[in-house]
């Protein structure tokens, strides 16, 4: 036997107790300041007033159709474009940090006071079941202790199981000294300016034409995922409510559909949840045969080895024009 | 398998937990096909241009290191060094500057014959490459001028060459520092272990919570340097600290996992922006690298250019002058060039010659001028100024190695004014306040076993004071998998 590992019996003993100490001290360390941050980042993100605006801004217009989706629905499908060809008002809370888990409490809401809308317009992404709700909206409604939030004994180090929400946090902190206004010093979009937007222009540095010889592709991400349960809870009670559900797939930059190597698979999944219920309806823009794909005048970003691809302003702007046209049926 | 990801915790557990278990004549057996296993899991492809390049100098230097020429017989050793160096750096020229050198005279010829263009062939280029060819030349030369023995068992050597640790970036550790400590029986040392994690963490630190986060505006800075005023002069003042969190961070980690294994490496950094002069700067800053260069390039060119000369002046200027300048110019032209195939790189190198050379020249003068200017008990003042003009020199040269072409440098150097930017503001203070907080506690992690404080420190408050480090590393870290800068040289 090596002679060396008995040099280790000899010490062993106390060497053993030091690193149990260690990890113990490790572990308090870690839960002490994850109750801190916890405590902090409600305190931060507390937005006291979201559901009094809300309220205000709804009871000012009698919205029929409500929009749910993630950035590429905020720049994508756009109320006041809608309002020109078909005349419905539309309220649209699409936006970069939200997924269905949010969207099923924003219903909740938003049905205390607008009623229950005639449509849902729901842009589906390829990661939907990725997409985890952030902290920062998630308050609005729910408040959540730190044991809730993490499953304070689910893992060794809740700041590593944490980091992702840790880093907006940091990221929000510094932010937040740049402005006072409280909309902008959350980084979250004011209602108002969701409503208003019109999207942007093109930027060619964004977006990948030139197919590489390598890059990295993306399965689909299979249900429930993270907050797939919520998409399923969310149509299952707007199916009771008895609201039209249009689920729309947008565009992506080709480079972005091609990198999005199960696409079809997504589109599978989606028209098979389709089939659970009567009045979902399903609308794929992301072929080339619906939409110009290739065009990257109507892309803002995307291409070969991005998953994530937004339409530009003009790409928006024929995105409703056919979409208006495919819902134009829904509100006859 | 980055040292900053779960893969290298994981592989590294492993590859320590056995380690002590496996007999000592096993172990460099152990640790070869651990470094091959951690070279081809980034690209089993590169696998063979570490292989084959190792062994094939292995053989050479037994070949340059054989019995002494019998009278009459010509030497062979020399022929037998140039064989050897140019086999440890083929794969590196080929593969690194084919497409830089053919590019530039296809890009020359075509201001004087129309339609020349040159298609790059977009050659692999194995990550580590340039750090272990010159680990390769620093053995043969050493082998040559008898300062190492060579060494006779080829596991060894190629041990030597793709040590894990210091395959990706160094430190360009010399055979005949690190061949004894392979050959020494290391026996599991608890202190050794907790020291070695120590700096692993440290480095960890370094490189995701003070270079990561620094990159996040130096990389805004450089990618749009339009009227950012003040902000461009402290982006490079970043830059030169992220470039330094980020690969004396890595060399950090890489001592530190040596040390748990039971190699001491060489000192890669010693507070390099303290520096009063450029020449302290370069015996501070990636000191493996420096003292290669000094070692088996400047000082072997230097004296070329000297022997020729017989006076004792050239032109009225020394002959020793001469050789430093020229020695100087050519190794930082080539140091430059080491770094990459980019013409930021030749002039970041450039410069560094031009600085070190007016340097040598005026030295005297200027040694007069600062005993005129300061006296004694004002000698802090002039250290403060001395440091001031090094690191805004440093700092300079930055950003010419940090911009993507000459005119690129030429403009951000243009955008800077005296004047406070609209934007960014917040994220300037904030990586000010960092830099400065870093700057503290290196100063206390270097002098830690000096303070007489830490020392009355009990044991237990030692313990639970590191845990609370690791939990506010993994806290502030940025989560952005930025790869060492120093991997892609």
């Amino acid at each position: 036997m090596n002679l060396s590992i008995l040099n280790f019996n000899f010490k062993g003993r106390k060497y053993v107790l030091r690193l149990l100490f260690f990890l113990l001290c490790l572990v308090v360390c870690d839960r002490v300041l994850y109750i801190g941050i916890s405590s902090f980042e409600s305190h931060f993100y507390q937005e006291g007033d979201f559901e009094a605006r809300l309220a205000r801004y709804l009871k000012s217009k009698k919205f029929n159709t409500l929009i749910f989706g993630t950035s590429r629905t905020y720049e994508g499908i756009q109320p006041f474009l809608i309002k020109k060809k078909l005349n419905q008002d539309c309220f649209k809370e699409a936006h970069q940090g939200v997924g269905p888990r949010y969207n099923y409490y924003f219903y909740q809401v938003y049905k205390k006071y607008a009623g229950i809308p005639k449509v849902v317009i729901y842009g589906v992404d390829y990661f939907i079941y990725t997409v985890e709700s952030e902290r920062k909206y998630m308050s609005r409604f729910v408040k959540e202790s730190p044991w809730e939030k993490a499953g304070f004994f689910s893992t060794p180090l809740l700041s590593i199981e944490n980091k992702k929400n840790i880093d907006l946090l940091v990221n929000n902190i510094i932010e937040s000294f740049k402005e006072k206004d409280e909309a902008v010093r959350l980084q979250s979009k004011d209602i108002e300016e969701i409503q208003k937007h019109e999207g942007g222009n093109s930027d060619p540095s964004r977006l990948i034409e030139k197919r590489p010889l390598k890059f990295k592709t993306q399965g689909f991400p299979l249900p429930p995922g993270q907050e797939g349960d919520y998409f399923v809870k969310l149509l299952d009670e707007l199916q009771n409510d008895g609201v039209t559900v249009v689920l729309v797939c947008l565009p992506d930059f080709y480079g972005s559909l091609v990198t999005n190597e199960e696409h079809s698979l997504f589109m599978e999944h989606i028209r098979e949840l389709q089939t659970n219920y009567l009045s979902v309806y399903v609308y794929n823009y992301n072929s080339l045969k619906r939409f110009p794909l290739k065009n990257p005048a109507y892309f803002l970003d995307g291409g070969y080895g991005m998953t994530n691809s937004h339409l530009s302003k003009e790409g928006a702007v024929l995105l409703n024009e056919s979409l208006c046209k495919d819902l134009e049926k829904h509100y006859r | 398998m980055i040292f900053n990801s779960i893969d290298f915790v994981i592989f590294f557990c492993i590859v320590l937990a056995f380690y002590f278990f496996i007999p000592h004549r096993f172990r460099w057996l152990y640790l070869l096909a651990a470094s091959y296993f951690f070279y081809g899991y980034w690209n089993p492809v590169c696998l063979p241009f570490l292989v084959i390049p190792s062994f094939l100098v292995y053989f050479i230097a037994i070949k340059m290191s054989g019995p002494p020429p019998t009278p009459g017989s010509k030497p062979k050793r020399k022929k037998w060094l140039v064989v050897g160096i140019t086999t440890a750096l083929s794969a590196l020229v080929v593969l690194r500057y084919t497409d830089f050198v053919a590019g530039s005279i296809a890009g020359i010829g075509s201001i004087f014959i129309k339609g020349i263009h040159y298609n790059p062939l977009n050659l692999i280029f194995p990550i580590g490459l340039s750090f272990y060819s010159f680990k390769m030349v620093s053995y043969l030369v050493d082998v040559y001028r008898e300062n190492a023995p060579v060494e006779k068992h080829a596991g060894y050597f190629a041990l030597y060459v793709s040590f894990f640790p210091q395959i990706f970036s160094g430190p360009i550790d010399r055979a005949v520092n690190f061949l004894p400590g392979l050959k020494k029986r290391v026996s599991f040392d608890i202190d050794e272990i907790v020291s070695g994690f120590r700096q692993v963490a440290w480095g960890v630190f370094k490189k995701m919570v003070i270079a990561d986060r620094l990159a996040i505006f130096v990389n805004a800075t450089f990618q749009e340097p339009g009227h950012k005023g003040l902000n461009l002069l402290f982006g490079a003042y970043f830059y030169a600290f992220q470039i330094y969190c980020d690969f004396s961070g890595y060399t950090d980690i890489a001592i530190g996992v040596s040390r748990m294994l039971g190699f001491q490496s060489m000192k890669n950094f010693d507070f390099p922006y303290f520096s009063k002069s450029i020449t302290q700067f370069w015996n501070r800053w990636h000191i493996s690298f420096s003292t290669w260069l000094r070692d088996y390039l400047f000082l072997p060119t230097a004296y070329a250019v000297m022997r020729p000369i017989k006076a004792a002046r050239l032109y009225g200027i020394k002959t020793e002058t001469w050789g430093y300048i020229a020695g100087m110019l050519s190794t930082m032209f080539l140091g430059g060039l080491w770094h990459g195939p980019s013409w930021t790189f030749v002039v970041w190198g450039l410069m560094h010659g031009i600085y070190l050379s007016v340097g040598h020249i005026t030295k005297k003068s200027r040694k007069k001028l600062v005993k005129k200017i300061f006296p004694a008990k004002f000698k802090w003042v002039h250290d403060m100024v001395a440091i001031f003009i090094t690191f805004n020199l440093v700092s300079l040269a930055w950003i010419v190695f940090r911009s993507d072409s000459i005119e690129k440098a030429y403009n951000y150097v243009k955008y800077i004014q005296f004047r406070f930017s609209d934007t960014g503001m917040v994220h300037l203070v904030f990586n000010l306040i960092l830099v400065i907080i870093f700057i503290l506690m290196e100063i206390v992690y270097k002098n830690i076993e000096k303070i007489s404080f830490y020392k009355r420190i009990p044991l237990a408050v030692k313990i639970a004071g590191f845990a609370l480090f690791i939990c506010l590393t993994i806290i502030f870290a940025v989560d952005t998998s930025n790869e060492f800068i120093y991997f892609k040289f």
